[in-house]
């Protein structure tokens, strides 16, 4: 009987400050299921590993020297799509978080964060759990939370192709609702009897409604980049 | 062809000459007797017309009138006509009564407008070769009294002349004054139901007065003493003029109380002049009264008129000249009086007035109309104008609303930046200053300088989450620091539990968005009651709990925010110490903070008050 062995999961990281760099290649380093495959200085050295070299997990800095760390989260969203995308941030501010959730990343990691920490937050993002913290649901609520009429007339004159996909089931906005006053994924589970698992998968759905936003400007700027040769 | 107009044309000759033949049937009769009732003194020789008030003008009674007739044809049906007597009467041929016409007692039903018709029947011709008419006539003192010629023959000559003379005297006059009081009720409904238009309501007085008044001359069998039915008729004319007169005023927006109040004063003196024409002593006054009042109404048109003219009001020169001429018409009846005219004549005012006051009418509604257009265009004008005005206006509110919240948002930055030092001079600068100084001391071990680091970093997150434009809400900012700290709490064998009121929520707990320093306050609160547990090993356990009631206080509702940690420790006699600075929280936030000590937990509880907006 034929074993399969798992494969390692392949990690691009994307810091400018040296010493953080460091210090998260250390800590990936360190652990048997991940492999760095490139721990880059600046954007463009990234996009141009990105280009050519299959992804698993993108850690990524958003205020890089020569682009905005934006710009390879939508080019890696674009080129690999089911490459897991995660922002590393001093404090998590929120603003900063939701721009590149936009972008295509679902989930961040701090600065301060431990290996111990940061293994376990790649492993439960590469199982499917998306991390959402309060007050990014609450902000995709106030989004989501627009007139369906709106809604139905832009999708009448055809403004918005796909609008009403992008609108959030009663579900997804309870499962929002929930997270914006702060109760666990485990706790909403037994509000709503359901699995976990469920309340996981509306999470990421509503990434992926939250991804739609820009997955044309995402394209569009991989092209650019020349990661895409449609 | 021929046969057939032959026919015609001798049908049309014996017709003409029958009515010829009958024609010369008729008698009119001129001459006759006459006596007073009330004297034996032998009858006198009268030709007719005959008035004799101007012999006995006090005399209020009756006056026999005898004629002879020649011979009448009993084979027709003849009849008497009398085209006018004053004012009450009776007709006897050959001793029987044929007709009578009102009372000669008070109170007194006056048929003097009536012309008379009385049927002769054929048994009291047959009898005589001629016969005697006798007319019994009732007279009023200071009135005309007498009666006019008379005409005895066939009745299919007389009968089309006393139609048409009632149709003139009664049926006409009766239609002409129903219209002028119908003219009068629409302008005074029109008046009273558009929001009360003096004008209006005063013309209509007007013209039911003078409907009224003019009724009664040609209205059968309402009995009334002579004295009061002269009082309706001066007072109806008077009130007549005077509401005509004020409501041309009204029309030509001529306004004066004196004038008005003389207007009045003369108007209703009207009322007074029949006491004065049947006062004994002043015996001689009524060619002097009627002389007086007659030409009233001609007089105030007039003046109307002028006045109208000068202020270019059309209504009231119309009313004006409409008065002016019902006046004249009226002065020319009124020659009747004065003898000036024939005895039998027909009064015409009455017609002039339907006429005239109709037209009035209707120009005064076509001008009020015109008004009320014009004053609905005005006031759209004048709407379109107001709302132009409040959009300028609230232009320059937003405006200085724009200043007003950049000065109060000047305000707030000086504010918060104050509060910022102090905060992070408090926490960060005296933890960083702990950390520096062990770092210094060459002591430091990198243990004892993970947990003022960590202090740090946890106080930067807090402060940023505060500063977040989009935090206003108190469980999503709680939630986040859940988040955030979970898996410390987790390493560190501590479980929190969520137990929030979930009615606290949307823009937070209070209607009015909680403010950044504020909600830094109560996230501290909530972060240094975990941190305490965290620094203490042997709790295990941290329940939060939130709950928002509306409460009274001093007879105010107000918002209550409770927020409660209920920290749960392995042994029920482990109570570390409290922090200092959690009471200085309670403080900073205007709150009422509780520690109350259960067997198995303490509770923590910070109650806020907010009014609600």
């Amino acid at each position: 009987m034929k074993v399969m062995e798992k494969l390692p999961v392949r990690v691009v990281l994307v810091e400018d400050d040296p010493d953080t760099r460091q210090r998260f290649v250390e800590m990936i380093s360190s652990q048997a299921d991940m492999l760095l495959v490139c721990a880059s200085p600046n954007a463009q050295q990234a996009l141009d590993y990105i280009q050519f070299n299959e992804v698993d997990v993108l850690l990524t800095d958003l205020g890089l020297p020569d682009r905005s760390g934006v710009e390879v989260i939508r080019a890696c969203a674009a080129r690999w799509p089911h490459c897991d995308i995660m922002v590393i941030t001093v404090f998590g501010d929120e603003s900063h978080v939701l721009t590149s959730i936009e972008a295509g990343a679902t989930g961040y990691v701090l600065k301060d964060v431990v290996a111990v920490e940061l293994a376990e937050h790649v492993r439960d993002l590469r199982a499917g759990g998306s991390p959402i913290s309060p007050m990014i649901a609450r902000q995709l609520l106030k989004r989501y939370q627009q007139p369906s009429a709106e809604i139905e007339a832009a999708s009448v004159v055809g403004l918005a192709a796909g609008a009403k996909d992008d609108v959030l089931s009663s579900r997804e906005a309870e499962v929002l609702g929930y997270i914006a006053k702060g109760f666990s994924f485990g706790e909403i589970a037994s509000f709503l009897n359901i699995s976990v698992h469920t309340v996981m998968t509306h999470v990421k759905r509503i990434y992926k409604k939250l991804a739609v936003h820009s997955r044309g400007e995402a394209v569009f700027e991989a092209r650019q980049l020349g990661l895409l040769k449609l | 062809m021929f046969a057939l107009w032959l026919a015609r044309l001798l049908a049309a000759f014996v017709c003409i000459f029958t009515f010829a033949q009958a024609q010369a049937q008729v008698q009119e009769v001129r001459s006759g007797k006459f006596q007073f009732d009330d004297r034996d003194a032998p009858p006198e020789q009268i030709t007719l017309p005959h008035l004799w008030d101007d012999t006995r003008p006090n005399y209020t009674g009756l006056g026999r009138y005898q004629f002879t007739l020649t011979a009448l044809n009993p084979e027709v049906s003849n009849a008497v006509f009398i085209p006018r007597w004053m004012h009450n009467g009776e007709v006897w041929f050959n001793g029987s009564l044929l007709y009578r016409g009102g009372r000669f007692v008070e109170p007194v039903s006056r048929h003097f407008n009536r012309p008379v018709y009385a049927i002769i029947p054929s048994q009291l011709i047959r009898n005589f070769d001629s016969a005697t008419l006798e007319v019994r006539v009732y007279g009023l003192r200071r009135f005309h009294s007498g009666m006019t010629q008379l005409y005895v023959g066939p009745q299919e000559l007389l009968r089309p002349r006393y139609e048409r003379l009632y149709l003139w005297n009664i049926t006409g006059v009766q239609v002409a004054l129903a219209v002028s009081i119908g003219v009068g009720l629409i302008s005074l409904v029109y008046g009273l139901a558009m929001g009360y238009l003096p004008a209006f309501i005063l013309f209509g007085l007007a013209a039911l007065a003078l409907g009224t008044r003019n009724y009664s001359l040609v209205v059968r069998d309402i009995p009334m003493p002579s004295d009061w039915w002269s009082a309706i008729l001066f007072t109806g004319y008077g009130i007549f003029i005077t509401c005509a007169t004020l409501a041309g005023l009204r029309l030509a927006d001529f306004r004066s109380r004196r004038v008005e109040r003389a207007i009045w004063v003369a108007g209703l003196s009207f009322f007074f002049v029949p006491l004065a024409v049947f006062n004994d002593t002043l015996g001689g006054v009524l060619p002097v009264a009627t002389a007086l009042v007659t030409p009233m109404a001609l007089l105030a048109g007039v003046a109307m008129f002028w006045i109208a003219a000068k202020k270019k009001a059309v209504s009231a020169m119309v009313l004006g000249a409409a008065m002016a001429l019902y006046g004249a018409t009226f002065m020319y009846d009124a020659l009747f009086f004065l003898n000036k005219r024939p005895f039998d004549t027909i009064f015409v005012a009455h017609y002039v007035a339907i006429g005239a006051f109709s037209v009035v009418l209707i120009i005064i509604v076509r001008q009020h109309l015109s008004v009320l257009r014009r004053a609905r265009t005005l006031a759209q004008n004048l709407e379109g104008e107001v709302a132009r005005y409040v959009l300028q206006l609230n232009r320059r509110f937003d405006t200085l609303r724009l200043v007003e919240l950049e000065a109060e948002r000047s305000e707030t930055k000086v504010l918060e930046r104050a509060r910022m030092i102090k905060e992070m001079n408090d926490t960060i600068g005296a933890r960083l200053s702990v950390a520096r100084a062990a770092i210094v001391g060459g002591g430091a071990q990198s243990d004892s300088l993970e947990g003022p680091v960590q202090a740090v970093l946890d106080e930067l997150r807090l402060m940023i989450d505060s500063l977040d434009p989009q935090a206003t809400d108190l469980l999503a900012l709680l939630g986040n620091y859940r988040y955030r700290m979970e898996r410390r709490l987790k390493a560190l064998g501590l479980s929190l539990v969520w137990s929030i009121d979930t009615g606290v929520s949307g823009n937070g707990p209070f209607s009015q968005p909680l403010e950044s320093g504020v909600l830094l306050r109560l996230a501290r609160f909530v972060h240094e009651c975990v941190e305490h547990a965290m620094q203490h090993p042997h709790y295990q356990q941290i329940v939060l709990s939130t709950a928002l009631v509306q409460t009274s206080v001093d007879g105010e509702t107000v918002d209550q925010l409770t927020l409660c940690l209920e920290l749960k420790p392995e042994f029920a006699r482990m109570r570390p110490r409290l922090p200092a600075r959690l009471f200085e929280r309670g403080n900073a936030l205007n709150a009422q903070l509780l520690v109350r000590e259960a067997p198995m937990a303490r509770f923590i509880t910070l109650e806020m008050l907010r009014q609600p907006t």
